[in-house]
């Protein structure tokens, strides 16, 4: 469940009110009225428009024009519900994404540069400014479009989760303990030692323990609730999960 | 030119755009969660092997008649076998296949299992035999008829006295083999047999030593590597927790008290049913035992060899003057078991006891000084008082249950059955007020002539509609789903249908603390399901659904941990309970579901908030 920031469309409905996953949302709304789908997949896009913006720039497209391509994509995207090609991609929101990016620079984007000048209405909020910045930090090796997208796909990720995570204990008070424990979260023993933990932060070894646990646990709730956000079916959680693994132990 | 980070897990250099400072792989791996192999070509960390079969072992020891097979330990695996010349039943032994590949091994083995061969010991396992069959390195040794000290273990605490009675033995092989220069280094419960007539009998003598060198030297592809590799962290012989800590630390530098380290452990084991924790409890601590015991475990287990009983017959001694002198503990040390001993309801027991028929007091047999009550049948106002009791007993019982009911308790109405057949992409719905079944064709197809959803709510609530069922011959949607409705004010069908995440309880309790903590909006049915209920037709009452509470989302369960959720193809397994805003409450089961044609069967039985049946 992302925690993200609502504009003015969604302040009347509650949060987390259905946990629902956003894509089976947009898939299933595809099929009736799309208006609900709508919000649902902004959010993905919102968490998911920098891996499209690095595929995008390492297929060759400069800086402006990739700036351009994105904002417009996620426009059309949004309007015109492509998502009816969603079942194509074994309902995996990050294959539809490439898939259907792929169809929209081959046929559309030629025909909107020529029509339009400058950048399209963003309606969701990329920061543009930052996008290039962090491409540029891209290590400049042999790798393809494709791999850039899926490795920035899953930092993305799990940049989202961490982030909801922390929020989650920052709305606790307990900010601080997050930060000290966080080092725990890349592994299963006892990544950090848990006497000078309990010194530092005045607990006892045991509390120690405890919250360490705690912490793992939520975090992997998140996570697969996070994955399960972009598939269609909660069965494919640990496969996305994998393969999401073999790609960042790549490298 | 600053310097790469690395991860401490996985050793994977750390990018920069590393989320929060953490390794991406470890974090992922980390999400999947324990028991979930994340890369199918990594081999696991212990060297493991495949235990020949039957078959292939006839064929190599043709002297032998393998009859079954024992067990399998890091150290080799176990077959019961008979020698055919002597028609004499043993154990045989079977060493790891990879350990022979080091070309020192086969001398050191034969120089090893020659001097284990001369222990004669009736405390230790005798070796027969041993040798190299076609590549495999074996040991033929005497076969023990009976437990293994881990299982006992399993079984439940060993007592006191069995284990007075158990550790001197094992101390006595000790001791034999200490004098002869052999250290056991691996004793632990699995290597003390006890034999049908309560003989104990400690197996594996030394074989850590001979085995543990070669344990490094087995990989998956079976190449040799130095003996250095001893002292490599992860190499580690014996079984951790038994390990005395220099043994840990310096393996080739053990002696004789490493084993006495580790017989602590087993004792200590033995006595309080857990291994000793950091710090160590005292086991009087943890079991009423004699406190003196305390002092030799303790002994027994201390970090440093130096401050250990040196010998274990000297242990031996003390454990034996324990077992043979019981409550020559101080006063106050005997006052205090004597106190916890009357206190342990495992030690009490309940008699009837008679008295001579002119007493009119109640008196208790003379050799049975205590406490309790005593009731002297021997007089009528004993077996009056007796039936009294039991009377009263009864009528407690019998009272006592009916206290327990609600008189306002709803009782279920009679279970309905209905066929619904439904086309395409069609919904029906069930309207639990009035009875019917509704049909209407929302999702139908791919056209956008549906209903816009401000009619369809109207057309809902107009009909008074509680739940629809929702099928559809696409293959993307499945075969089923049912979708609560709502008649508040998000746009249906979208947030309504709950097929997407919905948390799941396993019980009602469970269900309202979410619900209290997710401060729910009102006006909505609740829906929820209670797993684990075998017959919902019989065994549920009304107050076990709760409600209404107008504040619950929809939700349905299923039998594992709540979880996500999307399909609901499972309502064929479970029963919903439900209730509706207007205080219909009830419980739905769909029985059947075909595909040609598209065909539901529901059962459904309701009640009334108020109490009373109303089908």
């Amino acid at each position: 469940m992302a925690t993200s920031t609502t504009n003015s469309s969604e302040t009347a409905r509650p949060k987390n009110y259905f946990a629902t996953t956003h894509w089976s949302v947009v898939l299933a709304a595809a099929k009736g009225d799309s208006s609900g789908g709508i919000g649902a997949l902004e959010k993905l896009c919102r968490c998911y428009w920098y891996p499209l913006y690095a595929y995008v720039r390492r297929r060759g497209y400069r800086p402006e024009d990739s700036e351009d391509l994105t904002q417009e994509f996620f426009a059309r995207l949004l309007q015109h519900n492509w998502v009816a090609e969603a079942r194509r991609s074994k309902g995996r929101f990050r294959s539809f994404l490439l898939m259907v990016l792929n169809r929209f620079l081959a046929n559309e984007w030629d025909k909107i540069r020529a029509a339009k000048r400058g950048g399209g209405v963003p309606t969701i909020p990329i920061q543009m400014d930052t996008a290039e910045t962090r491409y540029s930090l891209e290590p400049a090796t042999t790798t393809t479009p494709e791999q850039i997208f899926e490795r920035q796909w899953a930092l993305a990720l799990l940049d989202q989760v961490l982030l909801a995570l922390r929020a989650e204990y920052e709305k606790g008070g307990k900010a601080a303990l997050f930060d000290a424990l966080k080092p725990s979260l890349a592994g299963r023993s006892e990544t950090q030692p848990y006497a000078e933990l309990a010194a530092s932060l005045g607990m006892t070894e045991a509390a120690v323990k405890v919250a360490v646990h705690r912490l793992r646990e939520r975090y992997r709730r998140r996570l697969q609730a996070e994955v399960a956000h972009t598939l269609a079916s909660p069965s494919e959680v640990d496969s996305e999960l994998r393969h999401l693994f073999r790609v960042l132990a790549r490298g | 030119m600053e310097t790469k980070r690395i991860c401490p897990e996985c050793r994977r250099p750390l990018a920069d755009d590393a989320p929060q400072g953490l390794c991406p792989p470890c974090l992922v791996k980390a999400g999947l969660g324990s028991g979930v192999s994340i890369d199918p070509e990594t081999k696991s960390g212990q060297p493991h092997f495949i235990a020949p079969s039957l078959e292939e072992l006839s064929g190599r020891f043709p002297q032998l008649e393998i009859i079954s097979f024992i067990g399998q330990g890091g150290m080799g695996a176990v077959y019961k076998a008979r020698q055919k010349q002597l028609d004499r039943v043993v154990a045989l032994k079977i060493l790891p296949p990879g350990i022979g590949q080091a070309p020192s091994f086969a001398e050191r083995f034969s120089r090893e299992a020659k001097a284990l061969a001369k222990l004669d010991h009736p405390g230790i396992v005798t070796i027969h035999d041993f040798g190299q069959a076609d590549g495999l390195f074996f040991f033929v040794m005497e076969f023990v008829d009976g437990l293994n000290l881990r299982q006992l273990l399993q079984s439940g605490r060993v007592s006191p006295r069995e284990a007075l009675a158990i550790v001197p033995q094992i101390c006595d092989a000790l001791q034999y083999a200490h004098d002869v220069g052999i250290v056991h280094r691996d004793i632990k419960p699995e290597n003390i047999l006890l034999d049908r007539r309560g003989r104990v009998k400690v197996a594996d003598f030394g074989l850590a030593k001979l085995v543990g060198v070669g344990n490094e030297l087995i990989s998956d592809s079976g190449t040799a590597a130095g003996s250095a590799a001893l002292t490599e962290a992860g190499k580690i012989i014996g079984t951790p927790n038994y390990i005395a800590p220099e043994q840990m630390e310096h393996p080739g530098e053990v002696d004789h008290r490493a084993d006495i380290y580790a017989l602590g452990v087993v004792l200590y084991q033995m006595l309080t049913g857990e291994l000793p924790g950091k710090p160590i409890r005292p086991p009087s601590d943890k079991v009423h035992i004699d406190v003196r015991l305390d002092e030799i475990v303790l002994r027994a287990l201390e970090q440093t060899p130096e401050r250990r009983y040196q010998q274990v017959s000297v242990f031996k001694t003390d454990v034996e003057t324990i077992a043979r002198i019981p409550g020559a503990a101080s006063n106050e040390n005997q006052k205090a078991i004597n106190e916890a001993e009357w206190r342990n309801p495992a030690n009490w027991s309940f008699g009837l006891y008679f008295s001579k028929r002119d007493s009119r007091s109640l008196w208790v047999p003379r050799r049975l000084r205590g406490f309790g009550w005593t009731i002297n049948l021997g007089h009528w106002q004993g077996a009056a008082f007796l039936l009294g009791s039991i009377v009263l007993l009864v009528l407690l019982l019998v009272l006592g249950i009916p206290s327990k009911h609600n008189n306002t308790q709803a009782v279920f109405g009679p279970i309905t059955e209905r066929t619904l057949s439904i086309r395409g992409n069609e919904c029906a719905f069930l309207s639990f007020r009035t009875g019917e079944v509704l049909r209407h064709s929302y999702f139908d197809g791919d056209q956008r002539d549906s209903t816009p959803p401000t009619a369809f709510r109207q057309w809902v609530r107009e009909h008074g509609v509680d739940i629809g069922f929702c099928a559809s011959t696409e293959t993307f949607y499945g075969p089923l789903g049912l979708l609560a409705l709502e008649m508040g004010t998000y746009p249906f069908p979208y947030d309504a249908v709950p097929q997407h995440m919905i948390p799941r309880f396993r019980s009602v309790a469970e269900w309202q603390t979410y619900d209290a903590q997710h401060k729910v909006p009102a006006n909505k049915p609740l829906i929820g399901s209670l797993a684990g209920v075998t017959n919902i037709w019989n065994d549920l009452t009304a107050d076990q659904v709760d409600g209404p509470t107008n504040e619950a989302p929809a939700f349905f369960l299923k039998e594992k941990q709540p979880s996500l959720w999307f399909r609901s193809t499972n309502l064929t397994t479970h029963p919903i309970a439900f209730s509706t805003r207007d205080g219909v409450q009830g419980l739905l089961q769909i029985t059947g579901f075909t595909e040609n044609p598209p065909v539901l069967k529901l059962r459904y039985k309701l009640v009334s908030h108020a109490g009373s049946a109303s089908p």
